[in-house]
């Protein structure tokens, strides 16, 4: 997240700047709550894919100072916040859960959310591929945390096969419902599901947790699967599909993130840091390379 | 998954598939190696074996290292008369697994790579396996010690895959900076070479690569992001840099048998290539050299003295001849034969007061003809034939300097092009000698101020119509018709940054060369791709281009760069494949545009297209077939389209786009030359914003011939003009606010003499302002609050149209970012104006509605709608309420433009995103 011209005729990004936010991300989830009051009475969260960590720091602005505890889970190293215990690890790995519940101690959490995104490839399929499985991780990691009547938020892509996950939320929640803020650009296909009431599967066993490892072994024994291999040509079963309903949240007189702000030109001109450093890149032997004109455009 | 069963023992290969749906997503498949078995892995890292026969799984194993895998491959190998299959897995975070499935080994763990491993590939024999990642990097492994062995630095982006080559002596890989690339690499060096960077597509993205599987794996295909699929000899550009020689005064003394020595300080000046490889060089000491290309040997021409500003130029498709003209008034042919040169001199000087600055030639059937000029502004232009005779004697208008010729045998008309951009036709039909001419027409500033550099006549299956070619300096070039004094511009079009030098056509493609930057580049316009860039070291130097009229591949380039002359030479692949392009594109990113025109050409439908690439692009389309055919890409805007309309007669096209950009172009339809636009004129723009964009536009034609327009942008505000095309100028006419939001779509609405506008936006309303009659539209009035606000969504309005119910009342269907469709009853009556949502379809998608179009003509009211679940579905709006008449899945992702268009044969929709698809509905 550099600083372009254009971040910095964002609105949502000065306005983050303005009150100490991390990340624009921040008014995605706080819009959220507008809506959804997810962050009333919480003791214990989970935030998944928190670096830089304006989530985090939602939380903790929002959670009771003595009380709470919340963890916050990334790949990427993360600046401490007050009141925030941060891990660096792999969502999907399977020891990452042991890693959290250690910190709760046993104690189930009230909250489990993840704002995680892979490096989007602008291939479609792959991405909203990788973006589910990043989901059902997180997912694996809320229905072993979260206590029944617990909420969970994630990222999705609203593409193709979306509503084939609504149906498997609304397996494990009582209400499933499909949030975009107007923080969120209007033209990208980002949006949150908002699950709410959580409700273990009928025969779910905690101890499951220590059993299985891959995210489909768990969820076939939580009797969510789908069939190994289907023959197109013949007679088969359609799978299942249900449209979580579609909420915006915010307020209509806050910022649209689509629109261009005519800002008064002084200000635009303004040096604005960027909100978060660039984390390390793994091409970043290639822009080495490229700055010492080892690689060149041909 | 699909399993293509092929028989290819008739003579056309017949073939059925088999399909299956797995629980996961595929990374890679293969047949063990006697075809019993089909693997495929998993993006869990799994292997499921079936029986190849009934496709019935055997067996399922899952690696030890459980992770997910963005790429992945499989190799069957036979092992003393054992199955020993290497799988290869290329993970999310933890480099590339190496195990083997019967022993579900793990035999290595490769960790130098940073970030998601995109590729994974085994050389056919096992040896080696290579891997790219997020890194940008390529590696070689040795398989069996798991050894790095090399790493390949050179993409610009991700890179998606990886295929050996060459007895597993090369490796290609395809990269989303738009490159494919060839490696090789030894025992002496741990780096890859990058021998090759192939360039065929546009836009993003090369996604990946697949080899010609027969006797000669010197074929590739790559297919792009931009839907195009190309073919590469990948040993041609090798063959080119053996084939090129270099030049210069300092090789010609080496040369027997008669050595040419070098004068102090001589230096090429000049030359032509002509038949059989000789080349004809004028040199800075005055002498006229000739390469026996067959002989490889140098001679100096006796008798003949050039001197230092002597032009040389040879004659279009004719290699066999070439003119030489001599500041102080000779003209000299020189012919070939294939063993020599004979050169004859003609004495010129005496037509001329000035000195001879300039030659032209052109060829008419199987005569040529020469045209020369001086720098005086009385002395005429003067064209002789070449038995060096005079002609005709040409009266330029002023200030015409000739800088391009073309002569059309059907009309016997001369066009000239000059210096300043201006075209001259003069009628010549060669029966009589030295007659003295004037032009019958002349035609300023055709395109530009620029020189002309060349002009093409369009090969045309009209024999009433003369279509003209220029090209310009200025990067310009620009089609014409002609037809007696009349000079209409059908198109205007631009290479960036280029400076086009010249034209030709082969093979019935446009083809367009000259330099950009230090490049010395040739661009097949047709089909746009990059037939060569040649790095040169930068435009005004000297050089000759020749293409083979029948093969845009093999063509002939020298030029000069320090004292030497390079002669590049293709020889074309058409040993190997017959065309390079067996799927065309049409844009390089996402279309954003997509509207039929209520006009046809031949009977075939008119569409044009725009693109987050800048381009709009027209086509027409066989309503019975669908087969498409592109007729022009044009480049224009700077940023990318967002909107595309026809007027309603088809008259003109309005383009929208980024940085306050908007177009009005004039369509012509000639017959038999296809549609064709040119840009009239543009909106003048407000700020300098460089983000804020046009969002949409909308016009009506008014009684008086003029239109309006409105265009409306992403900082909330819109504005009206009246756009007059007998005058070519644009007028203020209103301008108005909506609150704080991007405005998405406009309609102006006609009530008793009364307009209307209608805005929706990314707030989810709808809302309407009087703008005023046709009288007080003329003068400019700001607006002030709408008349009407109604909210239709709860956020973006991302598709919408009105259908006029009764003469009072309008219906406006709208699709939304909520999944929603919405109809609305707007009406009229009273003199107020109402909004009423009449139906609403909550979940009419299950993501995103990024486009509706309503199918005209139908009794009823019948629409359909395109959401990001990549659902086309058909409705039906009748006093009941909107209900759902028809669902199809389209492969076309991130669609955002949808259009229909109905006759009495039926109705047609076209819907883009990532790629078009039409569907008859
Ligand atoms: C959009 S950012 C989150 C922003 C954050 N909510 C905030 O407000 O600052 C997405 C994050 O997901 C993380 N991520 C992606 N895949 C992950 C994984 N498998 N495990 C943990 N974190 C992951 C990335 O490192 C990145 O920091």
């Amino acid at each position: 997240m550099g600083k372009s011209s254009k971040d910095k005729r964002d609105l949502y990004y000065r306005k983050a700047k303005e009150e100490g936010w991390r990340a624009r991300s921040a008014f995605k989830l706080l819009q959220l709550d507008s809506q959804f009051h997810l962050l009333k009475g919480l003791n214990r969260v989970v935030d998944l894919c928190a670096a830089p960590g304006s989530w985090s720091q939602v939380l903790s602005r929002s959670l009771p100072e003595d009380s709470a505890k919340i963890v916050a889970v990334d790949l990427q190293p993360m600046a401490p916040i007050k009141g925030v215990t941060s891990i660096q690890a792999d969502i999907t790995h399977p020891k990452t859960l042991k890693r959290i519940l250690d910190i709760f101690g046993g104690e189930p959490a009230d909250f489990v959310c993840s704002d995680g995104a892979p490096d989007v490839t602008g291939l479609h399929d792959l991405d909203e591929y990788i973006q589910a499985q990043l989901i059902l991780s997180a997912l694996q990691l809320a229905t072993a945390l979260l206590r029944p009547g617990g909420a969970f938020v994630a990222k999705i892509f609203r593409g193709r096969d979306i509503d084939l996950m609504y149906f498997q939320l609304g397996l494990l929640f009582e209400r499933v419902t499909c949030a975009k803020p107007r923080s969120s650009r209007g033209s990208s296909l980002e949006a949150f599901i908002v699950c709410q009431g959580y409700k273990p599967r009928p025969g779910w066993v905690p101890s499951i947790i220590n059993e299985v490892f891959s995210t489909e072994e768990y969820f076939k024994k939580m009797g969510i699967e789908r069939p190994l291999i289907v023959d197109l040509d013949g007679e088969y079963e359609e799978e299942e599909r249900v449209v979580a309903p579609f909420v915006a949240c915010g307020d209509l007189s806050e910022y649209d993130s689509d629109a261009t702000y005519t800002i008064e030109r002084s200000t635009a001109r303004v040096s604005l840091d960027p909100v978060q450093s660039p984390t390390a890149p793994p091409y970043k032997t290639a822009i080495e390379l490229k700055r010492k004109g080892i690689i060149k455009r041909t | 998954m699909s399993i293509i069963d092929i028989d290819f023992t008739s003579e056309h290969p017949k073939h059925s598939i088999r399909k299956r749906f797995l629980d996961d997503w595929i990374s890679s498949l293969a047949f063990a190696q006697d075809e019993s078995l089909i693997y495929i892995q998993t993006a869990h890292n799994k292997i499921l074996t079936l029986d190849s026969t009934t496709l019935d799984p055997i067996s399922t194993s899952v690696c030890l290292e459980q992770s997910i895998l963005y790429s992945g491959a499989i190799l069957p190998l036979s092992i003393d008369g054992q199955r020993r299959t290497l799988i290869a897995s290329g993970t999310v975070l933890g480099g590339v697994v190496i195990w083997e499935l019967e022993s579900q080994a793990i035999l290595h763990t490769l960790s130098s790579h940073e970030g998601s491993i995109f590729g994974v590939v085994f050389s056919s024999d096992g040896k080696i396996l290579a891997s790219c990642s997020d890194d940008r990097s390529i590696r070689l492994w040795e398989v069996q010690s798991g050894k790095e062995i090399a790493i390949g630095w050179g993409h610009h982006a991700r890179i998606w895959q990886l295929l050996f080559v060459h007895d597993n002596e090369k490796l290609i890989s395809v990269s989303e900076d738009c490159s494919a690339r060839v490696w090789s690499w030894n025992s002496e060096s741990t780096s890859l070479i990058c021998e090759q960077v192939l360039e065929g597509h546009l836009g993003r993205n090369v996604w990946c690569g697949a080899l010609g599987n027969g006797e000669d794996r010197s074929v590739l295909a790559t297919g792009g992001g931009d839907g195009r699929v190309k073919l590469w000899d990948i040993d041609l550009r090798a063959s080119i840099d053996r084939n090129t020689k270099k030049y210069s005064m300092a090789s010609t003394g080496f040369m027997d048998p008669t050595p040419v020595h070098k004068r102090k300080q001589e230096i090429f000046k000049n030359y032509v290539l002509l038949n059989y490889n000789h080349i004809l060089v004028g040199t800075s000491k005055s002498r006229l050299l000739f390469f026996n290309g067959k002989s490889h040997t140098w001679k100096v021409i006796p008798e003949v003295t050039v001197d230092f500003y002597s032009i040389i130029k040879g004659f279009g498709n004719d290699p066999s001849c070439a003119a030489i003209a001599t500041r102080d008034g000779k003209l000299f042919i020189a012919r070939v034969s294939d063993n020599d040169i004979a050169v004859e001199c003609f004495e010129v000087g005496h037509l001329f007061q000035g000195k001879l600055s300039d030659l032209l030639t052109f060829t008419v059937n199987t005569k040529h003809y020469v045209i020369l000029e001086t720098q005086n502004p009385h002395d005429p232009v003067v064209l002789f034939d070449d038995t060096g005779k005079c002609r005709a004697i040409l009266t330029v208008p002023e200030t015409f300097h000739p800088t391009a010729a073309v002569y059309e045998s059907r009309t016997n008309i001369l066009y000239l092009g000059s210096r300043h951009g201006a075209v001259a036709s003069y009628t010549l039909d060669f029966t009589s000698d030295r007659v003295e001419i004037t032009p019958n027409n002349c035609w300023r500033r055709v395109m530009s101020e620029d020189a002309i550099t060349s002009i093409l006549l369009r090969p045309s299956t009209n024999s009433l119509e003369t279509t003209l070619i220029l090209t310009s300096r200025g990067g310009y070039f620009m089609m014409v018709n002609i037809q007696g004094a009349h000079l209409r511009q059908l198109s205007l079009n631009r290479l960036p940054r280029c400076d086009i030098e010249g034209s030709s056509y082969s093979n019935g493609k446009l083809i367009l060369y000259g330099f950009r930057t230090d490049l010395f580049f040739v661009w097949n316009h047709t089909d746009q791709y990059e037939v060569l860039t040649e790095k040169c070291g930068g435009a005004h130097r000297i050089w000759h281009f020749r293409m083979n009229p029948d093969d845009e591949d093999a063509y002939d380039l020298l030029y000069t760069k320090a004292v030497e002359v390079n002669h590049v030479k293709s020889s074309g692949h058409r040993a190997k494949f017959q065309q390079s392009v067996l799927q065309p594109l049409i844009h390089g990113r996402e279309y954003r545009g997509i509207e039929f025109s209520s006009k046809k050409y031949n009977q075939q439908l008119i569409i044009a297209t725009g693109s987050e690439d800048t381009c709009i692009s027209l086509n027409t389309l066989d309503p019975r077939t669908g087969a498409l055919t592109n007729w022009g890409i044009y480049e224009k805007h700077v940023s990318g389209i967002t909107s595309l309309h026809w007027t309603e007669e088809g008259e003109y096209l309005i383009s929208s786009s980024g940085q306050e950009e908007l177009t009005i172009w004039k369509v012509t339809l000639a017959k038999d030359e296809g549609p064709h636009i040119y840009p009239l004129i543009s909106l003048p723009t407000t700020c300098d914003i460089p983000d804020l964009r046009i969002m949409n536009s909308v016009t009506r034609k008014l009684t008086n011939g003029k239109y309006l327009v409105v265009s409306i942008y992403s900082d909330s505000t819109f504005r009206g003009w009246i756009f007059d095309p007998t005058e070519t100028s644009f007028q203020p006419s209103f301008s108005g606010n909506y609150r704080e939001c991007c405005l998405l779509n406009c309609d102006i609405l006609v009530l008793n003499d009364e307009f209307y506008l209608s805005i929706s936006s990314t707030d989810g309303h709808l809302a309407i302002w009087k703008i005023g009659t046709e009288q007080s539209l003329g003068m400019f009035t700001p607006l002030a609050e709408s008349l009407l606000r109604v909210q239709l969504h709860q956020s973006s309005v991302k598709g919408s149209f009105f259908y006029q119910k009764t003469p009072l009342s309008f219906l406006h269907v709208s699709g939304g970012d909520d999944n929603s469709l919405v109809a609305t009853d707007i009406n009229f009556a009273n003199g107020s104006i109402s909004g009423t949502r009449i139906s609403v379809v909550e979940n009419a998608h299950s993501a995103t509605i990024t486009g509706i179009a309503r199918i005209p003509g139908a009794s009823d009211l019948v629409f359909v709608s395109i959401g990001s679940d990549q659902n086309l579905r058909k409705w039906k709006l009748t006093p009941e309420g909107i209900s759902l008449v028809d669902s199809r899945y389209t492969t076309v992702a991130d669609t955002g433009v949808i259009d229909a268009y109905s006759d009495a044969n039926g109705s047609i929709v076209a819907l883009a995103g990532m790629g078009m698809s039409i569907w008859t509905v």
